[in-house]
């Protein structure tokens, strides 16, 4: 009985660990030292920089930093590096464009990871902005939540037939 | 069949056919209250735009989408969904067919667990006051929008509820506590059903483990479904904002509240009418616990943040409220009728069918017009197009060679943001000309039959008809200023932001919960040439959308009137003036939701078509002042 009871928990919570791997956050130091590290930032960020605000679109990605910093990614469907900047706007931060190597590594960085690690984004003013930035996912993962929720309520009807196909209470 | 006595026989037959009954009367109610083709409005809208961009571009939803309060997130499990349906090729129209199927299918379902739980006679009267209920409240199952779901959601909770109270098995524990998540999932407002599924746990056992097992289902479930909307709404909490000051209506005007407020009273009462009945005694409470945690909430949550109230968020708990009701009314009354055909074998076989029978007569016999009023009640009812109206008007637009840019600058129409949405895929691209033309949608008999050549009828269903007005436009809506603090030119920009409109105005303010500002318009008048002409402008006071006043009008001859809310004006031939127009955003008359960011609806026309316009418009709920 016990172990029907711990299958049946499990059975439920299997895709717990399909998610895994998307519930990861990380800093957006480390993104940004990458980035410099790879060649895209010719200098390094100043320490104690803040993100000021993040847009997400279709089509772009918008990082605004304290003080007066732009980042600008432009997506690039169908296309390798799938992102590129469009600009990076700083008052002591240039960025190099031919740099191809660094803008493979970001299509890389920010195709995989995106989906994969919504990063925890939090200011040296213990402000948090976006937990979640990461507003996307692909298209299987969506497809596999309404399929979890479409089991659910398989399950629901089934019990609610096997309950009623029951012999009435003797009261 | 054979072996059977012949009562036996009769009562298998008769069941049969109320089942059949009841089948077709939940279906033809579902199918009157809901319409064949959704309203197109925002929540739709925004739907859609996310489905279109998960498939086209790999980018699909991780949290939802913003509730109207706080920054919060919900309805994820909906919007996968939507997906999984546009996956697999279902149309717009085959998605509401599922979802009104769905609805009428939770009816049936409800009278047969209630039946078989309680008795016929209480499934007969629950499922009448459910569709009571349901008709009553502010529940809008002519909007695609994930609360529509949510009454078969809410009408699987009871059921489940209810085996688990009798089956009183760990796996059955298990399955509820999964559709309760998923139900909050689909809507946050049905998150507080947790407190429903603690309560019917303990019911059915009362043992601290289970319960605690229950709860870390239902967390689990939900993080599952949904990792990035609960943490999101987690790490959010502080953000909960209050509503506007007095946004917040009575209470006890809904439908939901006062009858939920009965049916619980009732219930108690009759629960401790016969305490020896333990089995149907926790049946009731199991109702009791699926009604009394969401209203409280509700009651509660309305009076702390003071965000005004819709009962539409208790839809969910509408099953259990019907069905609780029914069950007390007939505990209360002893059962009269079971006890005087009970007397007679015969007549006892037939009591529950017939009673069932009685029930799907009425919601079968349910009065058109009663169900039309409930969707007249909707403030917004006359002002959405339907998604099948607006595929006649992006037709009628196409084949008269209305480019987008037409569409934009030309095009006026009341939810005019929705329709620009709607409308502007199916039109070609191409620079814009001088068209302008209005879209009315009104009840049959508000104007005459015969109406001027540039009338011309789009759609005619039932009692409603919608116009195509063409109109000699003499606004320059491509060169027109906005001012807010100084005033600059405007013009439609796309939007930047992912989800909502596509267009907003340069310069326009963007919509906000606590905007309180002006929006002044100078719109240039530019007549023909060779001839003088008068025109008239109506400001209209509908509820739902933004009013404001005529300020001035430059460099004609022109006469204010009504507050400002009307206006005629007559330009010598090429004569060119300036029409200043003013709104108070975040004013009673232009409230948070009723502005888009666009440029708010109002009528300039010539005097014949502006006179007809206003008494079309004159038909509308009007602001009360």
């Amino acid at each position: 009985m016990r172990l029907r009871y711990l299958v049946l928990t499990l059975l439920c919570l299997w895709p717990l660990h399909a998610r895994a791997g998307y519930v990861l956050t990380a800093d957006i130091q480390p993104l940004l030292q990458e980035l410099v590290d790879s060649g895209i930032l010719k200098q390094s960020i100043p320490r104690g920089f803040d993100i000021d605000d993040v847009l997400i679109q279709k089509t772009r990605i918008i990082m605004k930093f304290k003080p007066d910093c732009t980042l600008d990614l432009e997506r690039n469907p169908g296309h390798h590096p799938p992102w590129f900047i469009e600009k990076l706007r700083c008052s002591d931060i240039s960025i190099t464009r031919e740099s191809r190597q660094g803008l493979l590594f970001l299509g890389l960085l920010l195709d995989t990871s995106f989906y994969r690690t919504p990063w925890k984004f939090v200011s040296t003013t213990k402000h948090v902005y976006e937990p979640w930035t990461s507003d996307f996912v692909p298209l299987w993962f969506s497809l596999f939540d309404a399929a979890t929720g479409l089991f659910i309520l398989l399950m629901a009807l089934g019990v609610v037939l096997y309950g009623v196909s029951l012999k009435k209470s003797p009261e | 069949m054979k072996d059977m006595p012949t009562h036996k026989k009769w009562q298998v037959i008769l069941t049969i056919i109320s089942l059949l009954v009841i089948t077709a009367g939940s279906i033809l109610f579902m199918d009157r209250l809901s319409g064949t083709s959704p309203d197109l409005c925002q929540d739709t809208i925004e739907d859609n735009a996310m489905v279109g961009q998960c498939l086209r571009y790999n980018a699909c939803p991780f949290k939802g989408i913003g509730t109207s309060f706080g920054r919060f997130h919900q309805g994820l499990a909906w919007h996968n969904t939507r997906v999984l349906m546009a996956y697999t090729g279902m149309s717009i129209h085959q998605v509401f067919l599922v979802v009104r199927f769905l609805n009428a299918l939770g009816l049936i379902v409800l009278v047969i667990v209630a039946w078989r739980i309680f008795g016929g006679i209480e499934a007969a009267l629950g499922l009448v006051l459910t569709a009571y209920i349901m008709v009553h409240m502010e529940f809008t199952p002519w909007i695609l929008n994930n609360s529509n779901i949510l009454f078969f959601l809410g009408v699987l909770a009871v059921a489940v509820g209810l085996l688990v109270v009798r089956i009183r098995r760990p796996w059955v524990v298990l399955v509820f506590a999964a559709l309760m998540a998923l139900i909050g999932d689909t809507h946050i407002a049905a998150t507080p059903m947790v407190l429903s599924l603690l309560w019917v746990v303990w019911l059915a056992e009362p043992k601290p483990g289970l319960v605690l097992y229950a709860g870390l289902v239902w967390s689990l479930v939900l993080f599952v479904l949904s990792p990035g909307t609960w943490i999101t709404n987690i790490s959010n909490i502080g953000t909960l904002t209050r509503g506007t000051p007095g946004a917040m209506g009575n209470i006890w005007d809904t439908t939901s509240v006062p009858t939920g407020t009965l049916a619980l009273l009732a219930g108690l009462a009759a629960w401790s009418t016969n305490r020896k009945k333990r089995a149907q005694n926790k049946a009731l409470a199991t109702l009791i616990a699926l009604v009394l945690p969401e209203l409280l909430v509700f009651i509660i949550a309305g009076m702390l943040t003071g965000i005004d109230t819709t009962d539409k968020y208790l839809i969910q708990t509408a099953p259990a409220i019907g069905l609780l009701g029914g069950v007390a009314i007939v505990r209360l009354t002893g059962s009269v009728g079971e006890r005087v055909f009970h007397k007679s074998m015969r007549a006892g076989f037939l009591i529950a069918p017939v009673a069932v029978s009685a029930a799907g007569m009425i919601l079968w016999l349910w009065s058109v017009t009663s169900l039309a009023n409930a969707r007249a009640k909707d403030p917004m009812f006359l002002s959405r197009l339907t998604i099948r109206e607006t595929a006649v008007l992006t037709r009628y637009l196409r084949s008269n060679g209305w480019t987008r840019a037409d569409l934009l600058a030309g095009l006026k129409a009341p939810l005019y943001l929705n329709l620009i949405e709607a409308v502007r895929p199916g039109l070609a691209k191409g620079p814009g000309t001088q068209k302008t033309a209005y879209v009315i949608r009104i009840k049959k008999g508000v104007l005459p039959d015969t109406l001027p050549r540039n009338w011309h009828l789009l759609a005619k269903k039932q009692n409603m008809i919608l116009y195509f007005v063409d109109e000699q436009g003499v606004l320059d809506w491509h060169g027109f200023q906005v001012c807010t603090r100084s005033c600059q030119k405007t013009g439609f920009v796309r939007s930047k932001m992912s989800f909502g409109p596509t267009y907003t105005m340069q310069g326009f303010p963007a919509p906000a919960k606590d905007l309180h500002q002006a929006l002044i318009l100078k719109i240039p008048i530019r007549p023909a040439a060779n001839q003088a002409m008068r025109r008239e402008v109506y400001m209209p006071q509908v509820p739902g959308w933004c009013s404001g006043r005529i300020v001035g009008i430059e460099g004609c001859k022109a006469r204010i009137t009504d507050k400002g809310r009307t206006a005629t004006y007559t330009c010598l031939p090429g004569q060119q003036g300036r029409l200043v127009v003013r709104w108070s955003l975040g004013s009673p008359q232009c409230g948070a939701w009723d502005y888009y960011g666009l440029p708010p609806f109002f009528v300039e026309a010539s005097p014949g078509n502006a006179g007809l316009i206003k008494r079309a418009l004159l038909s509308y709920p009007q602001r009360l002042e």
